[in-house]
């Protein structure tokens, strides 16, 4: 058993000086030293049972090492399934989202044209907008709210802070980047500003 | 069962690991990944006015709004009497390592459904008896028992299997994270007693200011400075196009690592009285590095600081033999290029540096508890193994890249009718025809009884053991004969020659494919043949003699085309006799009622079937006692078989 062994096992309270600058422990064992066999009772079996029991082990370990390549074997198969499904399942959403890109280079091309009736462009790009957003929807896609609400750590980002006498210290005062919802995971916090109190700072405030 | 987790308690971010059926994975932290972090979050602890106490991504969403009552980096104040002052309230480095270690226990215990109690944490190298004993108290307080404190280089050593070496080698470990480099040396040892691996710190360096932040930084100043001389607007205090920016500019610095250039479009960015302002521009992986190599040549202080310290120690020139790369910014070409130049070593790859030392950690964790004994190290069979069957075609048996031990099974049958043996040729290899794959061995299994081709049952077995021998037998099912043939060294093949095969295999697919298709068209052909025929004999009488007479001709005319080889003749001519046949399938169909079945069934669907190749020559001469002797076992040699 070497020593620095004991020493990592124990609750490395001040021990012999550290031989080293960086007092770690000299030497890490990656395994726990076993302990010295003591004087052991000899026992005695038949020939054949210790021949069967010799027999059982060799079968168990071979047994034990097969499930073992099994359960490899089994998760590579799983991860490639996982891999080829995870591949085209994006299919269905592309394909709605084919009809924005469709519409997108129809904005393009009237935008090129030139025309003068900047209303009806507008209209036209609200339009491919509803259809998006229509889109995000039926995936179950949301906006996480902002403006006005108070500020929750799991789905918003502070980016700033700002002293507000009108607002409640926690409000969200501006929204920098929008967040999403998909499902209940959030994919994307939002970044927002949000208001302080209109106190100055102290470092150390005792009570709040 | 209670389970053991590794843990990286780290500066910027905390990841834990487990065992997962012999081989460490990182467990995913609840609230899902962050950005850059992977599966790891950062290590932010925060109280909130409102009395709340938060962890890992919340606690750093909320750190501007709550300065005060947001940590960061305790692990810096490990060991030492500091006291973080939060509303009133003091904590020690102990108490908020504790908190990070309480959020990951609650988060590995819900992904694994499972209790956690003990577990392996990391530390820096270089952290002294006071600094490992608070982060052993961190916990403790936490709940959890530490079953041991390791160094994060010892770790990422473990990760990559560095142990299983089985001899002495000097390990350097270059981890660049977040906002620290940190250089280790380790000399790793061989206990040959107890059969393992024992690190030893041979030096420690580096710079605590700096990191990929740094390089973050230069980026997005680059990419607003170039935006600043296109259009003479500064988005520095723009936050909201700052935050667009910063984004994309890890989005672009990620690409290049593995693209050598990629494009920034950031519309409507901004805008003036003239109208909107889009950013766009085009990065190389040629300028990032140039932007970053200031930062880069900042490494290069600690890293020949760390080899004179080592080299001091030993008392000669250090030689590093694995350089072993752990932290996010590592993973740019830069970096590994740098690395493998200043110490003149290959760098080792294939696990994911931000994951390494937490992988490590849960090796660790398992060797401790016993659970990872040697047996785990499981081979793969580098190549598929398979035999040849009819037409020259390679059938896979064992696909390459399995674990074993394994075994597989499949039934062949004969090609012809009365055929006495069949050759059984073990190929190894990726092509589809077998004399393109290297032949290990070969046997026949000889004394099948006369019947009618497809009718007898060769069961074929691989069986790849731990040992890496190939045991291949072949079983009459009728009449229970076996022979089989034993490989004990499938030759070693190195992973350059190994790729070779592979790259050949798939530069030749689509050749291979079609010479594949051709064999199994033939055997198609020939098999339509055999059952036509074979029901004329039968049924002939059953239709009129000009029907009978059209089928034979349609029958000759096939074998003609199958004598030229001609796929496209071969193809028309089983259409035509398909179609000639038809009448005969009719009256055979009307008296197959009183019939058996088997026989006829089992001709008419030969295409499908796999036959095992049957060799002309009388081979089966050679073993003459196989019938009796089921297990005689012929050590092959593997020369590469060309005769053919």
């Amino acid at each position: 058993m070497n020593k620095e062994d004991l020493k990592s096992k124990q609750d490395v309270p001040a021990q012999d000086p550290p031989q080293q600058e960086t007092e770690a422990p000299a030497k890490e064992s990656v395994k726990d030293a076993k302990p010295k066999e003591s004087h052991e009772k000899m026992i005695s079996v038949k020939e054949s049972e210790y021949n069967k029991l010799k027999q059982e082990l060799s079968d168990s370990r071979d047994r034990y090492l097969r499930l073992q390549a099994e359960f490899d074997n089994v998760r590579k198969r799983l991860e490639r399934e996982k891999a080829e499904f995870v591949k085209y399942a994006n299919e269905g959403l592309l394909q709605q989202f084919l009809f924005a890109v469709d519409d997108l280079e129809r904005t393009i091309d009237a935008a090129k044209a030139n025309h003068q009736d900047y209303m009806a462009f507008l209209k036209g790009i609200e339009m491919v907008m509803t259809q998006i957003y229509d889109m995000l929807r039926k995936n179950n896609v949301k906006v996480i709210e902002t403006k006005g609400k108070k500020f929750d750590p799991h789905c918003h980002e502070a980016l700033m802070v700002m002293e507000s006498a009108e607002q409640e210290e926690g409000t969200i005062l501006e929204e920098f980047q929008k967040g999403y919802m998909f499902g209940d995971k959030i994919i994307r916090t939002a970044k927002v500003k949000v208001a302080t109190a209109k106190s100055t700072k102290e470092p150390d405030k005792t009570e709040n | 069962m209670a389970r053991v987790i590794g843990i990286d308690l780290g500066t910027s971010n905390s990841a834990a690991a487990i065992m997962e059926g012999g081989r460490p994975v990182i467990i995913p932290s609840a609230e899902g990944a962050g950005v850059a972090s992977g599966k790891a979050f950062p290590s932010f602890v925060a109280f909130t006015k409102d009395g709340q106490r938060l962890v890992g991504e919340p606690a750093r969403r909320q750190a501007a709004i709550n300065s005060e009552g947001t940590i960061y980096a305790a692990k810096r104040k490990m060991g030492t009497d500091h006291k973080f002052k939060v509303f009133g309230k003091e904590y020690t480095p102990q108490q908020i390592g504790a908190f990070i270690l309480q959020k990951i226990k609650a988060d590995a215990e819900k992904y694994l459904g499972d209790k956690v109690e003990e577990v392996v944490i990391t530390v820096p190298a270089y952290f002294n008896d006071n600094q490992r004993q608070a982060t052993k108290d961190a916990g403790e307080i936490a709940g959890l028992k530490v079953l041991r404190i390791i160094n994060e280089p010892t770790a990422a050593c473990l990760a990559y299997g560095l142990d299983k070496a089985g001899k002495e080698q000097k390990i350097m470990v270059f981890d660049l994270g977040g906002g620290t480099l940190d250089v280790t040396i380790l000399e790793m040892g061989w206990d040959e007693t107890h059969k393992a691996a024992t690190f030893e710190v041979l030096s420690t360096s580096g710079d605590t200011q700096l990191g990929g932040t740094d390089m973050d930084n230069v980026l997005i100043d680059h990419i607003i400075n170039h935006f600043k001389q296109e259009s003479g607007i500064d988005l520095k205090n723009d936050k909201m196009a700052f935050q667009r920016l910063r984004e994309a500019a890890e989005k672009a610095k990620v690409e290049l690592s593995s693209t050598v250039t990629t494009d920034i479009n950031l519309p409507f960015i901004t805008a003036d009285a003239s109208g909107p302002k889009h950013l766009t521009m085009s990065l190389d992986r040629a300028k990032l590095e140039d932007l970053i190599s200031p930062i880069v040549q900042r490494c290069r202080g600690p890293v020949a600081q760390a080899l004179k310290d080592a080299s001091a120690k030993i008392g000669k020139d250090i030689k590093v033999d694995r350089v072993i790369l752990v932290g996010g910014p590592t993973r740019m070409p830069i970096i590994q290029k740098f690395v493998e130049q200043e110490i003149g070593q290959k760098i080792e790859r294939g696990i994911d540096p931000m994951e390494c030392v937490a992988l490590g950690a849960a090796v660790q964790a398992s060797i401790i508890k016993g659970e990872a004994k040697e047996v785990l190290l499981l081979d793969v069979t580098p190549l598929s193994l398979g035999i040849e069957t009819l037409g020259g075609v390679f059938t896979r048996l064992i696909e390459r890249n399995t674990t074993v031990p394994t075994r597989k099974s499949q039934v062949f049958s004969t090609a012809e009718d009365n055929q006495p043996a069949v050759t059984i040729r073990v190929l190894q290899g990726e092509r589809q025809m077998a004399n393109d794959n290297t032949e290990l061995g070969r046997f026949d299994l000889v004394g099948i009884p006369s019947a009618q081709r497809g009718i007898p049952q060769i069961e074929v077995t691989f069986d790849i053991d731990a040992d890496g021998i190939v045991h291949v037998a072949a079983k009459d099912k009728g009449t229970g004969k076996e022979q089989s043939i034993k490989i004990t060294a499938p030759k070693k093949l190195s992973d350059e020659e190994i790729q070779k095969m592979v790259k050949e295999a798939e530069k030749f697919a689509n050749e291979d494919k079609k010479r594949k298709e051709e064999a199994e068209v033939l055997n198609q052909a020939n098999s339509l043949v055999y059952s036509t025929e074979k029901s004329l004999k039968e049924y002939g009488d059953k239709v009129s003699s000009s029907d009978k007479e059209k089928i034979e001709k349609e029958a000759g005319e096939l074998k003609e085309a199958i004598k030229t080889k001609d796929l496209a003749k071969i193809k028309s001519g089983m259409e035509s006799l398909q179609k000639a046949s038809h009448k005969l399938a009719e009256e055979i169909y009307k008296s197959t009622a009183s019939q058996q079945a088997a026989g006829a069934g089992q001709a008419g669907s030969g295409g499908t079937e796999s036959h095992a190749h049957e060799d002309a020559s009388p081979k089966s001469e050679e073993k003459k006692d196989s019938g009796k002797k089921k297990d005689d076992i012929i050590d092959a040699d593997f020369r590469a078989e060309n005769e053919k």
